[in-house]
Order: C-alpha cells, then structure tokens, then sequence
C-alpha cells in the first residue's frame, strides 16, 4: 500500500511509533464513546488554553474557564479511558463516531457559550458553535470586539480544532470508507472497514497534526511581522490556517489597515484551502510533488483568473490601483479556500464579480484541506467525464477514461463523485428554499444556503460581509442554516449514514436491555 | 413525404448528397407554412400589412424549395454525425429564416427579430416585442405558428431523432417511438413523423376546442392552443392569459399545457391500444403528477396571506405553466414570496416529460440522477451493494445512467457558466439566474426585472446573444450544438493518439487504476 501511495508522491506512510496501546485499554468496548471522550479531553485543553490566554491578556472570564476546563478534563478524561477501540471497525461505526465528534463539539460548546453567558439566546449559541466548529465564518456576534479575550480566544479555538478535525476526518478516514470519491488524490485504496491501529493512519494522523500546527505557527509569525499584536496574531492564524474565518473584529482583517498583513492573510488563506497531505509530501520531497499536481494548478488558476476577472470588474473609475487588486485577490482566496475573512466586503461590487465569487465558493478548496465546498478534484473530474460524454456522443463504442490531469479516474469513483454532486444540489436547493420559506430575501437565501454547504459563511446582497452578515436573517432562517454547515462539513452520506446506524444500533440496544 | 422517396424535378443521381441542406430546405418549408398561415389570417382580418407576409413567405418557401429539391439524403448509413451536423444546421437555418418576417415588417431590428425567432421557434416565449398589441394579426399569427412549427419539429426530434442518437439517456424511449422499427434511420423517422404530426394536430383540435369552450374566440383559441400545446407561451396580448381574467379561460389553458407535456408516444400508445391506463403506467407520468400538486400545494401554503382561492388559482396555473415550460403569465410571481420563486426556478430547470414539446431537462433525468445521488448514499453504507436504478418495473442500463448524469451535468455546468456570465455583463441575481434557466428550458418567463410582467428589452444586445445562444443549447438538447460548434472530433483523435504514446512507455498514469480496483 505504501508503495501504491509513495508513487503518486501524495504522502509516506511509515509510522514509527505505534498508539495501539494507548487506544485500547478501557474496559469497555465502545469506539463511539472514544471519540467523544477525546473530543471533550480537546475542548477541556482548549478551555485551558483560553484561560491561560485571558490570564496574560485582560484577565475577564479566566475563573469561568477553568472551571470549563476541569469538568471538560474530568468527563473527557474518564470517558476516553473507560472505553476501547477494537482492532477493527466497521466502516458504519466509523460514521457513528465521525458524526458523534462533530455533535460533541456542538454541544460542548453550546455549554460553554451559555456557562459564560456569551449570547442571550440558546439558538444563537447553537449558531456560533456550528459555524465554529464547521470551519463556516458566520457569526452571530454583532461586535467581537466587547467578548473577552478568554472568549475569543475560544472561539478562534473551536474552528481551529474543527478545521484539525476535518482534516483528519478527510484525509483519514473519508478515503478508507469511500466517500465521494476523494480518494482519487489522497490514497488510492479503499476497503470496507477501517482499523485506526493501522501505522498508515496513525503516522499519517500525526504528520498532519504537525504539518497543521507548524503552518498555524508561520501563520503566527507573518502576521507579528506585520505588525499584529501577539493576541491577535495568535487567533487570526488560528481561524485562517482552519480556513474558519471568524474575527476578532467586525472589520475582520479591514480592521488592519495593513497592506503586509492582508498579503499574508492572503497567503495563509491559500495555504489553508491546499492538500494538506501534498503538502507534507512537499515538506518531505522538494517541490516535484507540487508541480505534478493537477489540482495544485487548478486551484492556483482559480485564484489567480478569478482573481484577475474581479480585479478588472471591481476596479474604480480611474482604473486599476493597488488597493482595488488586493482586495480582489484577498476575497477570491477568501471563497476559494472557503475561510470568510474580508476586508472591506464586496457589498459594494457590480453584481457580476459577486456572482462569480458565488460559484468559486460553490466550488470551493482542494481535497485534504481544511476548506469546503465542492472540491476542486470532484469538478476537475466532472469537466473530464463531460469531455468523455461528448467523444462518446460520436463514437458510443469508444473505450476512453476519465481523466483529472494525467491520472486516470475509475467509473466507480466517477460515479461517486457525480453522485455527490446530485446530493450537493439537492441539500443546498431545499437549504435555499427552507431559509427563504422562513424569511430571507431572494438573493440572500439562495447565497446563504450555498455559502452554508461551501462552509464559507458570507453571502451576497444582505449577507455580504460588513453588512451585518446573518444577524439581517430571521432566527428560523439562520436556524435553517445549522445543519446546511454540518451536512457540508461532512459531505452529506455520512451525516445520513451516520444518523441511520446510530438510530438502528440505539434502538437494538434500547430492545435488547427491554428484554433483559 | 412522400415525394421525399418518388424524387422529382432533378433526378435523384443529379442532386448534391448534402443532408443538413436538405433537412434544413424542408425545415425552411415548415417556416413558409408558419409565413402563410399569418397571411391568410391577415387577409381574413382584412389588415393592410400582407405584403411583408407575402414577400418572407414567396422567399423562404423559394429558398426552402431549392435547397430540398436540389440535394438529398445519404442513401445508406447515415451516421450519428450526419444527423446531428442536419439537426444543428436546420435549427440555425429556421432561426434565421424566421426572423425575416420581423424585419420585412419593420416591426423589429435584425438582432431582436433574431431573439424573437429563436424564441418562438425553440417554444421558449420570452418576448423583446413590446406593445405587442399593436401589431397586425397576420404578424402575430405568424409569431404563434412559429411555436406551433416549433412544437412539431421538437417532438420529431424528441422521438424519433435523439433516441436513435442516443442523446442524454433519451435512448431508454428508443422502443416507445411509434412506427415501425426499422434499421434504416431515414424511413424511420418519416414514418414516425407522420404519426405524430397527426397527434400533434388532434390534440391542437382539441385544445382549440376546449378554449372556445371556455370562452375564447375562434383567433384566440387557435393562438392560444398552438402556442400551449406546443409549450411556447406567446400571447397576442400584452398581458398574456390575464388578459381574459377567467378562471375557467385558465383552466382551459392549463389543460392545453398539460397536454403539451405529456411524452407524445403515450398519446400513441393510448390510441392504439384504446388504453387510458398506459399513462398512469409511466413512472415519469406518475412523478410529473406528483411534482404538480406537490409544488402547487406548498406554492399555495406559502401565498396564503393573498387568500387561499387566490393563492391557489395562481400557484396551479403558474406551476403548471412552468414546468411545462410553456411560460404563459396570469401573476406577476416575481412579488410572490421569495421561497415560491425558488420553488418555480426549479421547475423551470425541471421540466416535464421527455418526448413531448416541454423543455429543460425533463423528469426522467431528475429521477435518474435523484435515485443515483440516493443508491450513492446507500453505497456509503453498504459498499458491495448492488443498487441498479429502476424507473417503472425495469433496471436501467448503467451506459444510461451514465448518459443521464452527462447530461444533467452538462446542463448543471452550462447554467452556472452561463449565469456567471450573464452577471458579469450586468445583470442582477435573480435576474440572471431566472433568464439563463428559462431560456435553457424554453420557459419565457424569467426573475427578477425579467419576470412575467416585463420582457427581455431590459437585456443589452450581448446578454441577448447569450441567451439566444442558450434556447438553441437547451431545445436541442446540447450535444448537437455542442459538437457542431466544438472541435470534438479533433480532440478525440488527439486523446487517442496520446493514449496510444502511453501504452509504448510504461507510466505511472494507467497502475493507479489497477490500484483503485484492488
């Protein structure tokens, strides 16, 4: 298998050390209740986090966090060790776990918004932790600005932890179960169940755990370059390495004024909405495995053409000025990675350029990265299974392959990806029409939705960042939006999948106790 | 037709073997009828503009014969390029021919005569005629038999042409198309032609008949029944059917609607086999009746501050008058709530069935693609499954299915691109979505400034263009147009050659899938 990777340069999977014994000593055998456990443990460290940050900063809010910190710690803590992973799971429990993590974080956060007190309403904290922990960037904070720092630092904190997530859940777990197709770049190989123990999975965990940390940290250290307080350096490179998008000010990087540190805010957008696991391949190989990547260059084509046809369309009367084009650039990376940070907005655009801003969101970041979206390997592959449909409207008998790139695409994970295409069309229509039917406007509904699914998070018209983003949505409208991100977050089946096996087993579970 | 066969005038030997010229002078024939119809009209209301009638019919009927007379068809094996190279050709050559009217006329500048044409030709109905009232009746006449025309010719191509092509998975109707199977392409589609036609005008009969019923004069009833049955929308009024302001009149009209989208081979099949029940038997006739009240009950549940009767009465004839994608207007549904106006773009994407005069996709593909985004989820769960895709009792093909998905995405592409496209030249939102969807469907009717109540004036000449360009995409169902513009051929030669450079060499490029498939 390793070989089969090695020679697509896509990632070395020699794990050295081996966390077999760490995953298996609890008494009972329940990979769900694993999971959880170590979701909660990654909140508590968090929390701790925070309140370490708010002792150094403004000290509001750090006696709240600790206590957090401690329970999360202690629930987390037991949780995890009283239960054990079994050598191998099966595929449907994989998805029980993948959707029980993600519900925890919710809720976990849900309790710590309303612990401190953050919001008045419970359905806005529901809102905050969804979109955090979805890497989605719409807030329901009016002003960030009045939160603590312990608090801010949290919510930088959860889409940080929920972009890792996703990264793990797409890069380790989504190819071993075969889900829309992405396993085109990332492994090559599918099998019906998926052993957590393997070395593969494990080494490969943690070389992303630290290709993902080293970036957040030179994200860090570009923006103290350029001139960010330590804070906010911390949290900004946070929410952009995450491709999140949540700020700490309503300006979101405007708020600057700073040419050097929207460039690199630019950087680290593009950064954030890249393969992941080519990337550590280029760390470990030189740049060839770059080159070579198709995707790489598609996505490099989008920012730089978008970039450029928005540049053009967006420029003020007198023509182009720099300022115009950086901000051209920043928001094309801002939808191209699915982050959602801005500066100045595109409220204030031609309907064309933000229509095309759209469709790049619709689209959306590499495969095994932190962003959302569609995925460009799934529409590269669709533009080579419609060039296949036009040479078989000639010839019907021709016997031609899909391509993306030089690589060749197998039918089955063609259909794959044409099928999550269909469910991607089908979620953000009825997303669309629910949040109308509770209240949006025409435009507003419609971007909404998509942006929700891209896990973006702005939209256009009303929704467009700096106009007061989803706070101008009806509570139920943005209430509709909660399970938009989640279902784009976790590329719709294994939400289904998952809510299907968790239904089944739990009512099993509930008939078998009822006979005892 | 069958003059087709016996020759006449040069002798078959002597005539230029040029399909497309040919297909297309028969075409243009068609377009002269349309011509004379008008102008009979125009003499029997005694209006004073004939000689522009006269003077396009004399001409395009002049051209139309020449062009059919002096070539003919590949006697043997003719092949799929062939007949999409005739369908694209005579698609243009209609466009062009029907705009002259127009422009003789004086009513019209070249460039929106070319729109209207198009319009009415492809049934779509979006209209840059502005009063239309004004107009003589011999020249909107003409305007209603060009949809009526246009129907005619959509339903061959629906039946008896792009299944054979195997056009988007139309290939599972291959054995439903009426007539005798024959292997010989040209034959075939004469004989079914025939019978259909035939259906075509008895159901115009009867749609005529119900109208007049229903309180129509003669001239409106024959407008409106062409132009519903053949799912086009123009009116020879301003404000469309609200000109009448009857519920029954309505109610007349979406029976006309209706029966315009419904696959013609049942009609066939019913009458053949003196069997109401085949159309229930269709699955896709199932699923259209379902769509139908479905959207209509939830349009009306969102409408129901305007009054439930109110809300009601708009919602059917506008759904129905959507997703048949004929595009007659009684609301101005742009001011309906926001959520009905997205539940009426969809089915403006939808459509109705295919082998009828209904546009856009047609549900078959939605229930193709809908059962193939649902087993792909099952798969997720179960990944040796085995879930073939069944519409009614049989398990498609998957070289269909796979056909099917081509072509909604194909579709699904063009629509994005071209709503990107359309943006960038100026046009707001819903704007530029509902206009690129109603001319890809033939609807009419768009969102935005370019709804029921307005026209397509708003639109500057290359926002025209593009959307001209788009009812011919969406009518002939893409691939014609698309390989009669593209290259393909040459791309094709060059992938294979390129395959065949790769096999000499060993690569990395063909162990992947060996690898995908351990």
């Amino acid at each position: 298998m390793s070989t089969s990777a090695r020679s697509k340069g896509v990632g070395v999977f020699d794990g050295r050390r081996d966390f077999g014994s760490f995953i298996s000593r609890g008494r009972f055998e329940s990979p769900v209740g694993f999971v959880i456990g170590l979701a909660i443990l990654a909140c508590g460290t968090l929390a701790l986090g925070a309140a370490l940050i708010g002792v150094v900063t403004d000290g509001r809010q750090v006696g709240r966090f600790l206590e957090l910190a401690l329970l999360w710690g202690i629930v987390g803590g037991l949780l995890s060790s009283q239960c054990r992973v079994p050598l191998r799971l099966r595929s449907s429990t994989a998805f029980v776990g993948v959707l029980a993590v993600w519900l925890t974080f919710v809720t976990v956060s849900v309790l710590t918004y309303e612990t401190l007190g953050t919001f008045e309403h419970l359905d806005d904290s529901f809102f905050e932790s969804m979109s955090g922990f979805t890497t989605t960037a719409a807030t329901v904070v009016p002003d960030p600005e009045a939160l603590s720092r312990a608090t801010l630092l949290w919510r930088a904190g959860t889409q940080w932890l929920g972009g890792l997530t996703a990264l793990l859940f797409v890069v380790a777990i989504l190819p071993s179960i075969g889900v829309g197709g992405l396993d085109v770049t990332v492994a090559g190989q599918r099998y019906s169940g998926t052993s957590l123990r393997s070395r593969r999975t494990v080494s490969l965990l943690e070389h992303l755990l630290g290709l993902y940390v080293s970036l957040t940290g030179a994200g860090i250290v570009l923006f103290l370059i350029g001139g960010m307080g330590p804070f906010d350096a911390l949290t900004y490179a946070a929410t952009t390495i995450s491709s999140g998008g949540f700020a700490n000010h309503a300006g979101s990087f405007g708020h600057f004024e700073s040419t050097t540190i929207e460039w690199a805010g630019f950087g680290g957008m593009v950064l954030g909405g890249a393969n992941m696991a080519l990337l550590w391949a280029a760390v470990r190989g030189g740049v060839r495995p770059l080159w070579r990547s198709f995707e790489l260059r598609a996505y490099l084509t989008v920012i730089v053409v978008g970039g450029v046809v928005i540049a053009l369309t967006t420029a003020p009367d007198g023509g182009l000025t720099h300022e115009s084009v950086r901000r051209a650039f920043f928001h094309v990376a801002s939808a191209a990675s699915t982050t959602g940070h801005f500066v100045g907005g595109w409220g204030g655009w031609d309907m064309g350029p933000q229509v095309l801003l759209l469709a790049i969101m619709g689209v959306g970041a590499m495969s095994g990265s932190t962003g959302g979206g569609f995925r460009l390997v799934r529409a590269l592959a669709l533009v080579g299974y419609l060039r296949r449909e036009l040479v078989l409207q000639l010839h019907p008998r021709a016997v031609t392959p899909v391509r993306v790139g030089r690589r060749t695409v197998s039918d089955e994970l063609v259909s794959r990806m044409i099928g999550y295409q269909a469910q991607y069309l089908v979620v953000a229509a009825l997303g669309a029409i629910a949040v109308a039917a509770l209240g949006g406007e025409l435009v507003t509904s419609i971007s909404a939705a998509i942006s929700s699914v891209a896990n973006v998070g702005p939209g256009l018209a009303d929704l467009a960042p700096g106009q007061g983003g989803v706070l101008v949505l009806a509570r139920p409208a943005r209430a509709a939006l909660v399970p938009l991100m989640l279902l784009g977050r976790l590329e719709i089946a294994p939400v289904l999948v998952g809510v299907a096996v968790g239904a089944s087993s739990l009512s099993r579970a509930v008939r078998s106790t009822v006979v005892k | 037709m069958s003059a087709l066969r016996s020759g006449g005038g040069f002798s078959r030997q002597r005539r230029i073997e040029a399909a497309a010229i040919h297909v297309a002078g028969l075409s243009l024939l068609a377009v002269a009828g349309a011509c004379a119809a008008g102008l009979a009209v125009e003499l029997i209301y005694r209006d004073d503009q004939w000689e522009p009638l006269l003077l396009s019919t004399g001409a395009i009927g002049a051209l139309g014969a020449v062009m059919w007379r002096t070539t003919r068809l590949r006697t043997t094996g003719a092949g799929t390029r062939d007949a999409l190279q005739a369908v694209g050709v005579s698609w243009l050559a209609i466009s062009v021919a029907g705009a002259v009217p127009f422009v003789v006329a004086g009513v019209l500048r070249w460039d929106l005569a070319l729109f209207e044409s198009v319009s009415g030709f492809t049934g779509t109905g979006s209209t840059v005629l502005s009063p239309i009232e004004g107009n003589t009746h011999g020249l909107l006449f003409y305007r209603q038999m060009t949809q009526w025309v246009g129907g005619m010719g959509v339903v061959v191509l629906a039946v008896a042409v792009l299944p054979f092509l195997g056009v988007g998975g139309l290939e599972l109707f291959r054995a439903e198309s009426p007539g005798p199977t024959s292997d010989q392409l040209v034959p075939r589609i004469s004989d079914t032609a025939r019978r259909l036609w035939g259906i075509y005008c008895a159901l115009t009969a009867v749609a005529t008949l119900v109208l007049l019923a229903a309180g129509m004069t003669l001239y409106d009833a024959v407008s409106h029944a062409a132009t519903g049955l053949g799912t086009g929308g123009f009116s020879p009024y301003n404000d469309s059917i609200s000109h009448f302001d009857s519920a029954t009149v309505e109610a007349g009209v979406i029976f006309a609607m209706f029966l315009g989208s419904v696959k013609f081979p049942l009609y066939y099949m019913a009458f053949k086999g003196r069997d109401l029940r085949v159309f229930w038997r269709a699955s896709e006739f199932r699923f259209f009746v379902a769509i139908l009240l479905a959207s209509t009950a939830f349009i009306t549940l969102l409408n129901r501050s305007m009054g439930v009767p109110t809300a009601l009465r708009g919602a059917a004839f506008n759904v129905v008058s959507l997703i048949s994608s004929c595009g007659f207007g009684t609301d101005d549904f742009t001011l309906w709530v926001p959520a009905a106006q997205i539940v009426l773009l969809f089915l403006m994407v939808t459509g109705a069935m295919a082998g009828s005069t209904s546009g856009a996709l047609k549900l078959f593909r939605v229930q193709v693609a809908g059962k193939h985004a649902w087993r792909e989820i099952k798969r997720v769960r179960r990944p040796n499954g085995v879930y073939p895709i069944h519409l009614g009792r049989d398990p498609i093909p998957e070289d269909t299915v796979r056909s099917v998905l081509g072509y909604v995405m194909f579709y699904f592409v063009v629509a994005v691109g071209s709503i990107v496209v359309l943006s960038l030249l100026g046009a707001d939102l819903p704007t530029s979505s509902g206009s690129v969807v109603t001319a890809m469907g033939g609807v009419g009717p768009g969102l935005g400034v370019a709804g029921p109540a307005s026209n397509f004036l708003v639109f500057d000449g290359w926002q025209r263009f593009v959307l001209i360009f788009l009812m011919l995409l969406g009518r002939l169902e893409i691939y014609p147009l698309i390989l009669f513009v593209l290259p393909v051929s040459a791309a094709v030669r060059r992938s294979s050659k390129r395959s065949r450079r790769r096999r000499g060499s060993t690569d990395g490029g063909d162990r992947l899938v060996r690898v995908g498939a351990d």
